[in-house]
């Protein structure tokens, strides 16, 4: 182990392990007295007896004096696996210390303090000052099970004193380490002090855990009364410091325990503001080499690069590359490299040489180096203000696609299920209102769909994500002749029954998807829309009718009634769409018409003049669109029995095991997939057409899927709920305490504001009741989607 | 530049010619006028007032020479900034084009270039001007096209996007700093001769 002693002009001193700072004597009492004298004073007031105290680490001896201060302390058991810090502690630092081991009380043992403990001592306070872990052998004595030891260390009435980590650099691992003890059943009160050369290092403030197997709580740090006098330490204030807000206190609900065999705090340590990883997986004799450990090992991942991250670990690099003295370095390498050949001993020797001759250079360097830095600070603030939080290519602009995406699925097609009720208005379509009025999504284009897919035989949605073409072959709707329920659509050419799939080839088309203006909605390039029921079915929406499509047959099955709402919906949903694509148009206009003309010499400006021109043409064609969607007459709301499931527009899944499907005049036709017949009357009764039978069989699957994914997206919604409520009760709990003790007027922190007691008792209640409620509707949601799914499980054709 | 030398008939001409000067701004022409008054026997009280008041006038001259460049600059960025909110290339680029690379730039490049004085020579009023309203259309080029380019898609633009930042207001900026500079240099002061 590396230690170093940096000796300063004026006497004092820094004392560095591993390349961390230990302590500096200038403040190094903050950091010794903060940790000791708490749990020390805590303790003195309960065993005036004589005290026997446990120091684990701490071979250098400042805690030890802070212990020996005491004077009912009969008996101290230092134990430290460094005997060369306990040596440094008898000779150099034997001033700071007060000759502390030369103490008829102290008893020093060299070895692990792990193996120590095994003992069966017990001890009054446990002081655990250990250096933070930077490997993960060194985190065993952070472990749940290393806490267990020291718990049954303790005597009933002892205290624990702990060195943690820096709340504020690494909150995570702060909380993880309160958890662990937590965990334990002994009680922590966290608290954090502030120590200049700490900060100066870019440690931030540094935290304490006080523990003890009776609770104890911040109140009885406010009470604290320290029997002697402090140097540097604030300790009538130190509660102060134990004043966490309730997003600080909220981590601990996210971090996990660390054990021995799930080792959490590294990664914690290591990469702040992210979630620990699940432990790894134990290699298999298949797989003997895994990258994954690797990879976790890393401390900048890209997917949770965080701004503090960043900084951190710049501020690391930076502060090791200016502790860097190359001179020293070659005249070090010089001096080792006695025995190297006579020529690389030259060649350093004029390494060294040009180092001291080109010095001046480099210092000339670094001044350009930093001007051209501020001025591309100056030249990026000034883009932030223009265009916020966009200046840095971030790419994103948070557009919760993937919600647009699902409520809109909600409302067309397979995830409309009915409710108990039974009315029309609660359906499940995704909280849309038939108001007639639609509001642009805040669409922006992400993606480069419009650049090389659109147009290029692909279809492209509103953010430019390239899809693979789905092709529609269909007669013109215009040439089908209705008749009734078991006749079906005729061809100009002459009749074809359903599956036939012939039809006159002068009025076939084949049509490509070319906008996806949802997962199931598209817009084809001769303007048609189609709405996506399953891999094969599917609903052309045409001059206000709807017609139920199969993928392998060029005529409908079915006209469909023509649900008002759901033109509705499709209109708004196109309109919305259509006014985002104007604004990317005119958006592309505003770049061009700065840069048009170097399209030839720039290949960016060339593809945003590309994606221009397929904008352009997606506008025409969306307006196009509306103008051939039409609008079917109002319909009515339809009533239905409670129990009844919507599996899309105008088909139900009725208690009685049938399927009923509105026919395009408005009557019903009802199949259990063998037959279809007419109005529930069963006679005349024919088989049904394959196609169809196939396609709800699909559909029906997949609405199956759907709520089942629902479902457990509920259900983890359920398990958020309970633990944030968890949270809640441990913050009333605290308040309450604070309030009987202290008064319901003292102040106490609630999240980022300081307010009463009482007032945050009320608010952390009210926030309860309302988790509370929410719990209860989402559990009533899943029960009502738990038997809509076991009825599609259930069913059969 | 390129003087040409009056003749007086006595001094009281060549005090007339100085205090005519001095009103144009002509100092060089003002103190030549004033020596061959004296040399011509006039009142040395008198031209000496006429001197004090040139060499005033002269020091409040080069104040006001060594900050025009700031001067321009600054009235360029107002001008172009109200430009911003008003008219834009997709507006119409003849229109813009004239506005934003011909009209704004002559109007500042003359102003820098009365500000400048009659007595600087064309050179240094040619760069101050191009400096000026070069550097001010630079911003105003760079800053909207961040904001156009931003309005959409930055994760669709390629590599070579900065360089458009960078380069493409350079060109903006060269062509109104000519304008400018060729307008301050030549047009500002109409010089004898010339």
């Amino acid at each position: 182990m590396s230690l170093y002693v940096e000796e300063r002009k004026d006497g004092s001193y820094a004392f560095f392990m591993e390349g961390d700072l230990q302590f500096d004597s200038r403040d190094e009492a903050i950091y010794h007295e903060s940790m000791a004298l708490p749990a020390l004073s805590l303790s003195e007031s309960l065993l005036p007896e004589g005290m026997h105290i446990l120091i684990c680490g701490g071979g250098d001896g400042l805690v030890l004096r802070e212990c020996l201060r005491f004077p009912n302390v009969a008996r101290v058991d230092l134990v430290d696996i460094d005997e060369s810090v306990i040596e440094l502690g008898r000779t150099h630092f034997a001033e700071s210390n007060q000759h502390a081991f030369e103490d008829a009380r102290v008893h020093v043992t060299i070895g692990d303090a792990w193996d120590f403990l095994d003992a069966t001592s017990l001890y009054d306070v446990i002081i655990c000052d250990f250096t933070v872990p930077r490997r993960p052998e060194e985190t065993r004595i952070f472990t749940q099970e290393w806490y267990q030891k020291l718990k049954a260390s303790l005597t009933p009435k002892g205290m624990l004193a702990l060195n943690t980590v820096s709340p504020e650099r690494t909150p995570e691992a702060f909380y993880c380490l309160k958890r662990t003890v937590r965990s334990t059943g002994l009680y922590p009160v966290p608290y954090r002090v502030c120590i200049p050369s700490f900060r100066n290092q870019g440690y931030g403030t540094w935290g304490f855990l006080l523990a003890s197997p009776r609770p104890i709580g911040i109140a009885h740090l406010h009470q604290l009364k320290c029997p002697v006098t402090t140097q540097q330490a604030d300790i009538a204030n130190l509660w102060r410091g134990a004043s966490f807000t309730r997003e600080q206190r909220r981590i601990e609900g996210k971090v996990p325990i660390h054990t021995l065999a799930n080792p959490t705090l590294l990664p914690l340590i290591l990469n702040p503001s992210i979630a620990a990883p699940e432990p790894l997986p134990e290699p298999t004799e298949t797989e003997p080499y895994s990258l994954d450990a690797l990879i976790r090992a890393i401390p900048i991942q890209h997917a949770y690069h965080t701004h503090e991250m960043i900084e951190a670990v710049a501020e690391t690099v930076v502060g090791s590359f200016r502790t860097l003295d190359i001179p020293r370095f070659v005249d070090a390498l010089l001096e080792r490299a006695a025995q190297l050949p006579k020529d690389i001993v030259e060649e350093l020797e004029r390494l060294k040489e040009f180092l001291r001759l080109h010095v001046t250079l480099l210092e000339t360097f670094w001044k350009w180096c930093s001007r051209v830095f501020a001025l591309l600070v100056v030249i990026m603030t000034l883009a932030n203000i223009v265009a916020p939080d966009n200046a840095f290519g971030k790419g994103s602009f948070g557009l919760g696609r993937a919600s647009i995406g699902r409520g809109f699925s909600s409302s067309y097609s397979v995830r409309g299920t009915s409710g108990s009720t039974g009315t029309r208005g609660s359906f499940g379509f995704g909280g849309h209102e038939a108001t007639g009025s639609f509001s642009a999504p805040p669409a922006r284009i992400t993606s480069t769909g419009f650049r090389n897919t659109y147009g290029r035989g692909g279809s492209t949605d509103i953010y430019g994500n390239p899809y693979r073409s789905r092709v529609f072959t269909y007669q013109e709707p215009d040439v089908y002749v209705t008749y009734n329920y078991n006749t079906v659509y005729t061809g100009r050419g002459g009749g074809s029954r359903a599956g036939a799939g012939t039809g006159s080839s002068q009025s076939m088309r084949e049509s490509k998807s070319l906008f996806v203006a949802d997962e199931d909605l598209m817009v084809l390039d001769n303007g048609d829309v189609v709405v996506t029921l399953s891999d094969t079915g599917y609903l052309l929406l045409k001059q206000g009718h709807v017609y139920l499509m199969h993928q392998k047959q060029t005529t409908p099955i079915m006209e469909m009634y023509a649900d008002s709402e759901l033109f509705l919906r499709v209109s708004n949903q196109l309109k919305g769409q259509a006014v985002a694509v104007r604004n990317e148009r005119e958006a592309h206009e505003n770049w061009l018409g700065w840069t048009s003309w170097t399209s030839n010499l720039f290949p960016t400006v060339a593809a945003d003049k590309r994606e221009y021109q397929n904008l352009l043409d997606l506008e025409a064609r969306l307006a196009k669109t509306l103008q051939t969607l039409g609008s079917p007459p109002e319909s009515k709301p339809i009533p239905l029995e409670p129990g009844t499931i919507e599996l899309f527009t105008g088909t139900f899944l009725l208690p009685n095991g049938l399927i009923a499907l509105r026919n395009g005049n408005g009557t019903w036709i009802y199949t259990d997939g063998k037959q279809w017949y007419p109005e529930k009357e069963q006679s005349g009764q024919q088989p049904c057409p394959p196609p169809l039978s196939s396609m709800l069989k699909e559909v029906i699957a997949k609405l199956t899927k759907e709520i089942e994914a629902d479902i457990q997206a509920d259900k983890k919604y359920l398990q958020d709920l309970a633990q944030e409520r968890a949270s809640m009760d441990v913050d009333l709990i605290q308040y309450n305490q604070l309030g009987h003790t202290l008064g319901m007027a003292y102040t106490v922190d609630y999240g980022t504001e300081e307010i009463p007691a009482y007032s945050a008792i009320s608010r952390t209640q009210q926030e309860i009741d309302n988790s509370n409620y929410e719990t209860r509707q989402t559990l009533a949601e899943i029960e009502k989607w738990e038997q809509n799914v076991t009825k599609l499980r259930d069913f059969r054709f | 530049m390129k003087h040409t030398e009056p003749t007086f008939q006595n001094w009281g001409e060549a005090v007339r010619a100085a205090q005519e000067a001095l009103d144009a701004k002509h100092y060089d022409d003002a103190k030549h006028h004033l020596h061959t008054a004296l040399q011509m026997g006039a009142d040395s009280t008198h031209v000496r007032k006429l001197q004090t008041l040139v060499r005033i006038e002269e020091d409040h001259q080069d104040k006001v020479e060594q900050h025009s460049g700031f001067f321009g600059f600054f009235v360029a960025v107002v001008c172009y900034f109200i430009l911003s909110f008003f008219l834009q290339p997709q507006h119409g680029i003849l229109l813009w084009g004239v506005v934003a690379l011909g009209l704004f730039p002559a109007l500042i490049g003359w102003r820098v270039g009365k500000w400048m004085g009659y007595d600087s020579p064309e050179k240094a009023r040619f760069w101050k001007a191009v400096r000026a309203v070069g550097g001010a259309v630079w911003c105003y080029a760079f800053m909207n096209m961040i904001y156009a380019r931003m309005q959409f898609s930055m994760s669709s633009a390629g590599g070579d996007v900065t360089f458009v930042w960078l380069l493409v207001p350079l060109v903006y900026a060269s062509i109104a700093g000519c304008v400018a500079g060729v307008v301050c240099a030549k047009l500002s002061w109409r010089q004898e001769g010339n």
